[in-house]
């Protein structure tokens, strides 16, 4: 066994390369990282991550990116409907789909090698999730103190 | 030296005619007499100690009042005066402290820095720490333990979402530089294979990446194992040079000396601090035994003139010697040995000279960022500088910097280069490094290929070094130049482009590479090796970037978080931390009053303060040959420890034959509920305790799932009527000088006092055997006294353990026995059907609770190279 296990619901790996190398996955690249970009992963709290998505959306966010990968897509696409189907219609989604490139390190297990590289693709999804209202209302900005009671942290300042 | 200062001799013109060579008979009789001197002179102040100072003084040089007067001595006695006085317990002689003004002039201040310093090694970015942290003393260093601040959460949100600054700075450099093939054999003695790539392995010899070995005593893997090093070698121009191969090793300073006392033996190095050298004008070599040394080369004359003076050298090889220097052809060499009082860098080389050893003490500082966002502090506090020749370098760190995290390049990446001056990159106010959106190059464009010319660095060489270390600006040069020719406050200046580049190397730290364990590229950074003296200038920069700095717990912590192990516990740096842990415990168990003490006795628990690996080894072997003398390591053969995994993964009983005296590292997490201190107890769980199991699933107890049953203190009346007759007898002794006083008062006409009672043995002794009654007995003694110490069989103990908020669990690191564990699967209930196996459990009970819970385990297979 050199390698890592292969995660939940890939098809199984081909057994070529077991015995010469360690596989070492890479972080995939993530395309922006602020708060209204939320990357989906499989392990996080289905439910905290909704609460934090609810929580963006309240605040007044216009628009979120949920950002999702290979085995964590149907989570996104759970994530995505229940969240519209919560809001009673305020709020609608757009998907894009699209292939990210990921490069695994193939760690040599013996002295007389180098790390060689395998690339492989994997699907993922990016869902946009925007409140649907017809007229732009502007929501007042909650005062100081309930803005604190929303946040823990110190609300981030928008143009 | 001696060509600047002149003496008034015989080539001047003078009476004096100095010698060129020295007899060493007549030199050795001098510096004996002298010794004995010395020793006389000891023995005088020391040994009769019933004299004080000033009474070993000649009656002549006495003066009145000498006793309270220091300054009526002479001053070389004045210190030793001053001691003895204060330790009589009269008055200190000199308490005065001087004033707080006086200290704090800059040179009074430099003094008190330097006597510091004698003690412990400071580094560079000090007094910055002392202001902020706890100090402790580590290693021979004075390091900085944990912000004053309570900053332990803020420091893993740092780690993990942003950037946590550590001074590692304290790993010393060594430099090995020869030949490939030398290196190779020697360090084929001191690793293994079985733990991994070794230090001559091919993805490290380019100088591409960074790689780590675990070292061990020559010739003794598995055990003597010394401690975990990271090297590097020094990328080379052209690969096809024969040339001599350099390498960096990374030693931790507390198994250093051992590690280099290996080095030293495996590569048969000598100093070069004594070495013997040809004489260069030869002179007659028939009597080895005078050794001359050579004063002054040109000094022909000279020698000629003491030559008669030396008895056993006849006259007529004088003439032979003038006119065989010449062309010096049949005399024997003649040595001369040279010593050097103080080396800045002790070097070492072998009998041929071909392979050299040199101790970079403080030539560089290395700082640790870890976090995603170490990135950004790097990318604003490193500007490439713009005269360098090394373009693609520069070209290629700048694009690896704009990555959003560390962890998308090549892990282990060594990359050099060359920057401004770190104090030109400062942002006014303390900000956080924010992340520039456009991206030059995809991040698997980055991690497939990059420049050969990347890890190159000036830092490889000693000339660099040094002029580095000359051209440095001074902070207050700096300030100064800053406050004559900025304009405009903050604003660049002229003078500002010349100051020198400075080179660094950046060093990749992949993090957690396991996806299923902990996520991925926690733990991810990059350490920054700076050149010596610009260690506050760079610090100061990446704290104004927003990086958090952090000590030695945050080492800790991120280790454990990452589900590692700084130091193994059979390590020089393991052994001898558990070990400082067991006294600090120990000693705060017998401040707390009787009452608040746990008594280990009732609940069964053999070795409280300290894991009892050897004992514990011993208790699960199956033969019982050597059963006095019992070693134990961690086992660190992968290939043994993906077998056992794999065998643990489908429950099948692991492979024969065990390793008996091995130890397995095992990442656990608590189930549900309870919390695990360092040293608790890994047991076996029974047939009833799966069963209790499924229970409280059921009924959704969360109740503990075993609970010791309180095991009788045998000890606790002994302690009783100790401590009764203890007091009864402190009693009657004072009764008795009680007594004795008033007898004599009796008859005295003064008024008596009470003689001193004296006692100070008794209570120790007291004290001692207070203690050992209080401690459970030391598990060296009995047989299966670690395995069955309680009701459940111990096979493991915890290393260290706490709240880990990577995961939301109480985790923790053991290490168990591979007989312990081949017995836990045998126990195991069988399962129904093939469904995918959920991970091991076991049970674990904390060292002062009853309470046994469950905890899942899994073996960590990365002993011997972990990522974080």
């Amino acid at each position: 066994m050199g390698s890592n296990p292969p995660e939940h619901g890939t098809k199984p790996r081909s057994t070529r390369h077991r015995h010469n190398h360690r596989v070492v996955r890479k972080q995939p690249p993530r395309p922006a990282s602020d708060r209204h970009n939320i990357y989906i992963t499989s392990k996080t709290d289905f439910k905290s991550q909704q609460r934090r998505c609810e929580e963006l959306l309240n605040a007044g966010a216009r628009e979120i990116f949920l950002h999702c990968m290979g085995f964590s897509v149907t989570r996104g696409l759970n994530l995505a409907l229940r969240l519209v189907h919560n809001s009673e219609g305020a709020l609608s989604y757009a998907i894009n789909t699209s292939t990210v490139q990921l490069v695994d390190e193939l760690h040599p297990l013996c002295d007389d090698e180098d790390v060689t590289f395998r690339q492989r693709n994997n699907s993922a999804l990016h869902i946009k999730v925007f409140n649907r209202s017809l007229f732009d209302i502007v929501v007042p900005q909650p005062s100081q103190s309930q803005s604190q009671a929303q946040f823990r942290g110190k609300p981030k300042a928008r143009q | 030296m001696s060509t600047q200062k002149l003496e008034y001799d015989a080539a001047m013109g003078g009476r004096v005619s100095l010698p060129s060579h020295v007899t060493t008979y007549l030199y050795a009789a001098g510096v004996l007499q002298e010794i004995r001197n010395l020793v006389a002179d000891c023995r005088e102040t020391t040994q009769r100690s019933s004299k004080l100072i000033f009474q070993t003084l000649p009656k002549h040089m006495r003066r009145r009042a000498m006793s309270h007067h220091p300054k009526r001595l002479p001053r070389k006695y004045r210190q030793a005066h001053k001691s003895q006085m204060g330790k009589g317990g009269n008055q200190p002689v000199n308490g005065k402290r001087p004033s707080r003004k006086y200290r704090r002039r800059p040179k009074n201040l430099m003094r008190e820095y330097v006597r510091r310093q004698r003690r412990h090694v400071w580094l560079e970015t000090h007094i910055w720490h002392a202001k902020r942290f706890h100090m402790v003393e580590r290693w021979g260093h004075r390091l900085a333990f944990a912000s004053c601040d309570k900053t332990y959460r803020a420091c893993y949100r740092a780690s993990a979402e942003h950037c946590l600054l550590q001074d590692i700075s304290f790993y010393g450099c060594v430099e090995l530089r020869g030949p490939l093939d030398t290196l190779r054999q020697g360090f084929a003695r001191l690793t293994s294979p079985q733990c991994g790539l070794g230090v001559t392995a091919k993805t490290f010899l380019t100088g591409r990446r960074e790689g780590s070995v675990e070292l061990f005593e020559d010739g003794r893997y598995p055990h003597g194992a010394l401690q975990r090093a990271s090297f590097m070698w020094r990328p080379r121009e052209k690969e096809e040079d024969q040339a001599e191969h350099t390498l960096w090793l990374w030693l931790h300073p507390s198994a250093a000396h051992a590690t280099l006392k290996q080095l030293i033996s495996v590569f048969q190095l000598k100093s070069k601090k004594q070495q013997k050298m040809p004489l260069k004008n030869e002179v007659d070599g028939h009597n080895m035994q005078v050794e001359m040394m050579e004063i002054q080369p040109e000094k022909e004359k000279l020698s000629k003139k003491e030559r008669p003076k030396q008895e056993k050298v006849p006259t007529e090889d004088l003439g032979q010697n003038n006119e065989s220097r010449k062309d010096s052809v049949q005399p024997a060499l003649r040595f001369w040995t040279q010593t050097k009082a103080f080396e800045l860098q002790p070097s070492y080389s072998n009998p041929d000279d071909t392979l050299h050893l040199v101790l970079l003490h403080r030539q560089f500082n290395r700082f640790r960022l870890t976090g995603p966002s170490a990135q950004r502090v790097l990318a604003a506090s490193l500007r490439p500088h713009q005269q360098t020749e090394l373009q693609d370098q520069a070209n290629y760190c700048q694009a690896a910097l704009q990555q959003g995290s560390p962890a998308e390049l090549l892990s282990n990446l060594v990359m050099g280069l060359q920057v401004v001056d770190p104090r030109l990159q400062r942002p006014k106010k303390r900000t956080k490094a924010e992340r520039n959106a456009e991206q030059t190059r995809s991040a698997g464009d980055l991690l497939v290929d990059q420049p050969k010319s990347l890890p190159e660095s000036p830092l490889w060489s000693t000339e660099a070094r040094e002029l580095l270390g000359k051209g440095i600006m001074s902070t207050h040069t700096y300030e100064q130049l800053r406050q004559q020719h900025a304009v405009v406050p903050g604003a660049p200046c002229a003078f500002e482009q010349q100051m020198q580049a400075v080179p660094v190397i950046l060093i990749q730290r992949p993090g957690s590479q396991d996806s299923r364990y902990k996520r991925l590229a926690y733990g991810c950074g990059w350490d920054v090796i700076a050149p010596a003296g610009y260690g506050m200038a760079l610090w100061l920069t990446l704290t104004m970037w927003g990086a958090r700095p952090g000590g030695l717990r945050e080492l800790d912590s991120v280790a454990r978080e990452a589900g590692a192990e700084m130091h193994l516990p059979d390590t020089i740096a393991g052994v001898q931390q558990a070990a400082a842990a067991a006294d600090e415990l120990r000693v705060r168990y017998f401040r707390l009053p009787p009452n608040k003490r746990t008594n280990y006795r009732k609940l069964a628990v053999a070795s409280p303060f300290s894991a009892p690996w050897k004992q514990l080894v011993r208790d699960w072997r199956s033969s019982s040959t050597s059963a006095s003398v019992s070693s134990y390591y961690v086992l660190r053969h992968r290939q043994q420890l993906e077998e056992i995994a794999e065998a643990i993964r489908t429950r099948r009983p692991l492979p024969e034959p065990l390793p008996e005296e091995a130890l397995i590292q095992i990442q656990l997490r608590m189930i549900s509920r309870g919390h695990v201190k360092n040293n608790a107890l890994i047991c076996l769980p029974t047939a009833a305790d799966h069963k209790q199991r499924w229970r409280h699933i059921k009924q959704n107890d969360q109740a503990s799932v075993h609970v010791e049953p309180a095991q009788p203190d045998l000890n606790q009346q002994l302690r009783k009527d100790l401590r009764q007759s203890h007091k009864l007898k402190l009693k009657r002794l004072r009764a008795r000088r009680v007594r004795e006083k008033r007898r004599l008062q009796e008859t005295a006409t003064k008024r008596v006092h009470i003689r001193p009672a004296n006692t100070a043995h008794l209570v120790r002794t007291q004290l001692q055997e207070m203690c050992r009654l209080w401690l459970p007995t030391d598990p060296a003694e009995m047989r299966d006294s670690v395995r069955r110490q309680c009701s459940r069989q111990v096979f493991g103990y915890v290393s260290s353990a706490g709240f880990s908020f990577t995961e939301a669990l109480v985790c923790a690191v053991g290490y168990v026995t591979p007989a312990g564990l081949h017995q836990l699967i045998k126990e195991l209930p069988s399962s129904k059907g093939h469904r995918k196996q959920p991970p091991l459990m076991c049970l674990v009970r904390d060292a002062d609770s009853r309470d046994y819970r469950w905890a899942s385990f899994q073996i960590n297979l990365n002993v011997a190279c972990p990522a974080f």
